[in-house]
This record gives structure tokens, C-alpha cells and sequence, in this order.
């Protein structure tokens, strides 16, 4: 009976533990690429531009289609339709379409790139930033531990009349707001956490529990140049190839104008097809082919916009970035400095206290919050750092964010 | 005699497209060239895409041939017509401008150039294996390519 209970507190305690799941940041990018909810639905639609590549190929081969043979003998005339069916592979525009295919699944491959680099990026910077809320909980521990050693002797002085009760109260209560800024983090921490079990795809019963990370020496690093960084920021963006894959694919769909005459095609182009749709392609040589290929020029000059804009928005972040980044290691002797005065302010007020000198307890509490502050803003600015370095990777493919492009990831396999 | 014709043009023009690929390791030169005129510069956005194009250069010429077993055939085929000895040496670029490049592509503990340039010894360990034993000792018959790919660690002493 009694090894009956020991095993079954043994395996009460498995279930307890197994639910806690300790994650590093390293492991954050892995769990979004595998089980991000937005992530798998992107892969699908990779999936399915790729099967549409296959399905335009095969509609080149013959199909069956009852019913067009089954009115060949009443209307000779329909023969032709059935050329459609029995020959697809001589209809121009259906071999477009198989190009248009490949090129909107390159393009879609480019917007799943870009979604899970965002994935990855949000996720991270979420896990920093509880990291930051973590410590900051623990400064205002802190300080709620300093304000009570200060309340202690408050109260022992004022009993001799040395302090006006009024001060006392003062500190109270400023104990008490110390504590539901406590309470108010505990709430975030707990949700920032909730929102990052989401973002890696496990489920909310799943207890996260993070582990700290390494700080960054800020004076080690050094300033960066955006003339240096742009160049891989442009080159490596899913969002732009995206658009040069697309515009490609608009020449096709210039083509499918052009040899309407031959017949019209009925495959689909595909999961990103759609941003054709408002170009009119006539069923046959007609007067409209010239709108066609105006609005289809019209189109692609849409295309050449949304690409510099594109482009403009990811300089225009890579400024800011880079601006931060070096903003921050030239400021970072500033918080040092600031944090190390406040420290030693505060040692010299708790030694005169120790030694019973007599001291306003107002300043007292200035010199604790003034340490607070300092902490906090350079906790705050170290995490600011990893924040930014984590956004600089983003912005040029680094690390978590790398991928190879695809000739040179078949070259590589089995090689690193 | 129509037959025969049909046959030689098909041959001629298949030579003429695998061409292409040696033609492609020749110009290669230009662009080793074009890079060792940069490698002291500071990495511009210019000068970046030198280097992307260069690399990218190498493992375009590389895929090519590894991934058509005809054109590895052709290539086996007119080695020791088309690689002299001094191409190797012509065409790479040695160690000491590499770190000096690679050392410039990262700043700060980010990396900033393309791909192809960090990939650069992986990407000739993989033509390696595309050349048959013989066709190795050739290229490193030549002392400088010799030492040229050992200083890269593509081949070991």
C-alpha cells in the first residue's frame, strides 16, 4: 500500500513538472518555423502554389468531358470545343498559366519567408521584452524591500517624536503603490507569457517558464554604418523579390492577351493569381486586346510603385535602426555613470542612517526611488539594445532569420 | 545525308550550350579581378554587389554543372582541352583577400554581405567532388593553385 502511494505521488509530480516548459530564446525561432498558427497556414499556401504548378501541367494533357462528345454527333460544329479536351497542350495560354504558376509560387514562397521572419521576430522580441518585464518585477521587488527597512526605523523614530507621523504615512502609502505596481507586472508578465505560448503554437494549458538571457556589454560594441548594411537589407528582402517575381509573371499574362485568338485558358492561376484579375482578357481576337494590354502595362507600373515603396519602408527602418543602435552605445557611459551615482548616494544615506544620524526621511525615500530609476533605465536600456540587434537581424537576414537562397541550399546539403 | 546533318547540328548546338558553362568559369577572372581591386575598400553598396556577384558567380557555374549530369559528362570529357594550368589560380580568390573580405562583412557581430561570400570554401569543397581524382591532381599540378586551395582548406597537404 504504502510504495502504492509512493508511486502514485511519483507520478502526480511527473504531471506537475511536465507541464512546465522551460524555453530559451535559441529555441523561440525553431517552435514559431514549426508551429506558429500563421506560419502552418502560409506553408499550406505554399503547398498549394506548388500543386497548382502541377495541376497547370497536367491540364496540357487530354481530359475527358462527356457531355462535349456526347453532342458531337448532333452539333459537328462543336468539334472544335473539344479541342480543349483532347488537345489542351495546343491552347498558347494554357502553357502561360504553367509559367504564370511557377512564378506565383516563387512569389508566394517569398511571402511565407517574410511572415515567419515576422513570426520569428515578434516572438522574440515578446520573449525579451517579459525577460525585461521579469527583471523589472524583481527591481520593484527590490524596492519595496528597501522601503520596508526604511518604514522600520521610521516608526521606531517617530515613536520618540523624532519624525512628524505625517511622514510615516507618507512612506506607506508609498509602499502600497510600490506594491500594486507589483501586482500590475505580475498581471503583464503573466499575459506577455500566455501571448508568447500562443505565438509558438502550444497550447495555453503548456506553464512557460523563460530563461534569462545574457546582456550585451554595450561598450564592447561598435557603430555601424546604414551605407554598409542597406545592401544585404535590399538584396535578401522576401518582400521585394516577391514583387520581381510577380512582375515576371504579368508578362505571361501579356501573352495570354496577345494569343487569346488561340483560345482562352480555364486553369486557375494559382493561390496569388488573383492580383490579375482586373485585367480583361478577351475570349478571342477582338478590339479589346488593346485595353488588355494598356491595363496590363497600367499594372505593371502598380507593381514597379509598390516595390520602391517597399523598398523606401525598409530603408526607412534600417535608418531608425541603425540610428538607435549606435544612439545607444554612444549613451551607454551616461546610464553607467548615472546608476553608479545613484548607488553610491544611496549607501552614503543608508551608513548615516545606520550610524543614527539624523536625516530627512523624505530624502531617504528620493535617494531609494532615484536608485530605482537608475536601475531601471539601464536594465531597460541593455534590453532596448537586444532589442534592436534583434531587429537589425531581421531587417538583414541574420541568424534566425537566414535563409539560403535556393541554389545554394541544394549545393550546401550534406556539406555544413 | 539529311539525317547525318540533323545529327551534327544537334551536337554543335548541345556543344555550343554546354559551352556556355566554360565560358561562364572563364569570365569568373573578371570578376576575381574586380574584387581584389575592392578588398582594401570599404564594403559600399557597390562594392557589395561585386562580391555577390562574383560568389554568386562561382555557385551558379557550380550548380550548373552538378545538378546536368550531361554537362559534368561534357566537362569530364574536354577537361584537359579546356582547364589549362593556370586557370585555377586565375579565376579563385586566395585566402588572405578572403579574410580580409570576411572580416569586413562582419560588423559588430552582424553579418553583411551576401551568402555566397561566407559560403565561398564550402562551395569549392562541393566543385571538388565533382572533379575525378585525376582531374584534381591536374588542377593541383600547378604549385600556386595548389597552395591557393590548401591555404582554403579545399584540399589538405
Amino acid at each position: 500500500m504504502k510504495k502504492l502511494i509512493l508511486l502514485f505521488f511519483i507520478f502526480l509530480n511527473q504531471i506537475v513538472v511536465a507541464q512546465d516548459t522551460v524555453i530559451s530564446l535559441d529555441q523561440v525561432a525553431q517552435k514559431v518555423k514549426e508551429t506558429n498558427y500563421s506560419v502552418l497556414e502560409n506553408a499550406q499556401r505554399v503547398y498549394q502554389a506548388k500543386e497548382t504548378i502541377n495541376f497547370s501541367k497536367r491540364n496540357l494533357l487530354p481530359r475527358l468531358n462527356f457531355w462535349n462528345i456526347l453532342k458531337l454527333p448532333f452539333d459537328w460544329a462543336s468539334a472544335i470545343d473539344i479541342v480543349q479536351d483532347l488537345a489542351p497542350f495546343l491552347v498558347p495560354n494554357n502553357w502561360f498559366r504553367v509559367s504564370e504558376s511557377k512564378l506565383f509560387y516563387l512569389a508566394q514562397k517569398e511571402q511565407y519567408r517574410a511572415l515567419w521572419a515576422n513570426e520569428v521576430m515578434t516572438s522574440k522580441l515578446l520573449y525579451i521584452n517579459t525577460l525585461r518585464d521579469i527583471d523589472f518585477l524583481s527591481l520593484l521587488e527590490n524596492q519595496s524591500r528597501q522601503l520596508k527597512e526604511l518604514i522600520d526605523i521610521v516608526e521606531t523614530r517617530a515613536v520618540f517624536g523624532e519624525v512628524p507621523p505625517q511622514v510615516l504615512k507618507f512612506l506607506k502609502i508609498r509602499k502600497l503603490e510600490v506594491q500594486e505596481d507589483i501586482r500590475s507586472l505580475e498581471t503583464l508578465v503573466f499575459e506577455e507569457t500566455k501571448a508568447l505560448t500562443y505565438l509558438m503554437g502550444l497550447p495555453q494549458e503548456t506553464k512557460l517558464r523563460l530563461q534569462s538571457i545574457q546582456l550585451p556589454n554595450v561598450e564592447d560594441l561598435s557603430a555601424i554604418s546604414f551605407d554598409t548594411f542597406i545592401f544585404r537589407a535590399i538584396d535578401n528582402a522576401p518582400e521585394i523579390n516577391q514583387y520581381i517575381y510577380v512582375k515576371e509573371a504579368l508578362k505571361y499574362v501579356k501573352k495570354e492577351a496577345y494569343f487569346s485568338f488561340l483560345g482562352s485558358s480555364t486553369t486557375s492561376r494559382g493561390i496569388s493569381g488573383g492580383v490579375f484579375n482586373n485585367i480583361p482578357i478577351q475570349d478571342g481576337l477582338g478590339f479589346g486586346l488593346g485595353s488588355s494590354i494598356r491595363i496590363s502595362k497600367s499594372e505593371g507600373q502598380i507593381i514597379d510603385i509598390n516595390k520602391q515603396a517597399t523598398t523606401e519602408v525598409i530603408k526607412k527602418s534600417l535608418y531608425v535602426l541603425v540610428n538607435n543602435f549606435n544612439s545607444y552605445i554612444e549613451n551607454i557611459d551616461n546610464q553607467n555613470e548615472r546608476f553608479k551615482l545613484a548607488e553610491e548616494n544611496y549607501e552614503v544615506v543608508k551608513t548615516q542612517l545606520i550610524l543614527g544620524m539624523s536625516l530627512d526621511p523624505i530624502e531617504i525615500l528620493e535617494s531609494i526611488q532615484n536608485l530605482f530609476d537608475a536601475s531601471i533605465s539601464l536594465t531597460n536600456y541593455k534590453y532596448e539594445v537586444v532589442n534592436t540587434v534583434e531587429k537589425i537581424k531581421r531587417s538583414i537576414f541574420n541568424e534566425d532569420y537566414s535563409k539560403k537562397e535556393g541554389k545554394l541550399e541544394t549545393l550546401l546539403e550534406g556539406v555544413n | 545525308m539529311k539525317k547525318i546533318l540533323l545529327m551534327a547540328s544537334f551536337v554543335i548546338l548541345s556543344s555550343c550550350k554546354y559551352d556556355g558553362t566554360f565560358s561562364r568559369v572563364k569570365n569568373l577572372q573578371e570578376g576575381k579581378e574586380k574584387v581584389e581591386a575592392i578588398v582594401n575598400d570599404e564594403l559600399t553598396s557597390e562594392n557589395q554587389a561585386l562580391l555577390r556577384d562574383y560568389f554568386g558567380q562561382i555557385k551558379n557555374v557550380i550548380y550548373e554543372i552538378k545538378n546536368n549530369s550531361k554537362i559534368q559528362k561534357y566537362v569530364h570529357k574536354k577537361f584537359n582541352k579546356f582547364f589549362k594550368n593556370t586557370l585555377c589560380n586565375e579565376i579563385l580568390l586566395d585566402e588572405v583577400s578572403y579574410q580580409t573580405i570576411m572580416g569586413k562583412c562582419q560588423v559588430s557581430g552582424f553579418y553583411i554581405c551576401s551568402e555566397e561570400v561566407r559560403e565561398y570554401k564550402a562551395l569549392l569543397a562541393v566543385s571538388k567532388e565533382i572533379l575525378s581524382e585525376s582531374e584534381l591532381s591536374k588542377v593541383i599540378e600547378e604549385e600556386k593553385c595548389k597552395e591557393k586551395l590548401t591555404n582554403l582548406g579545399v584540399i589538405n597537404e
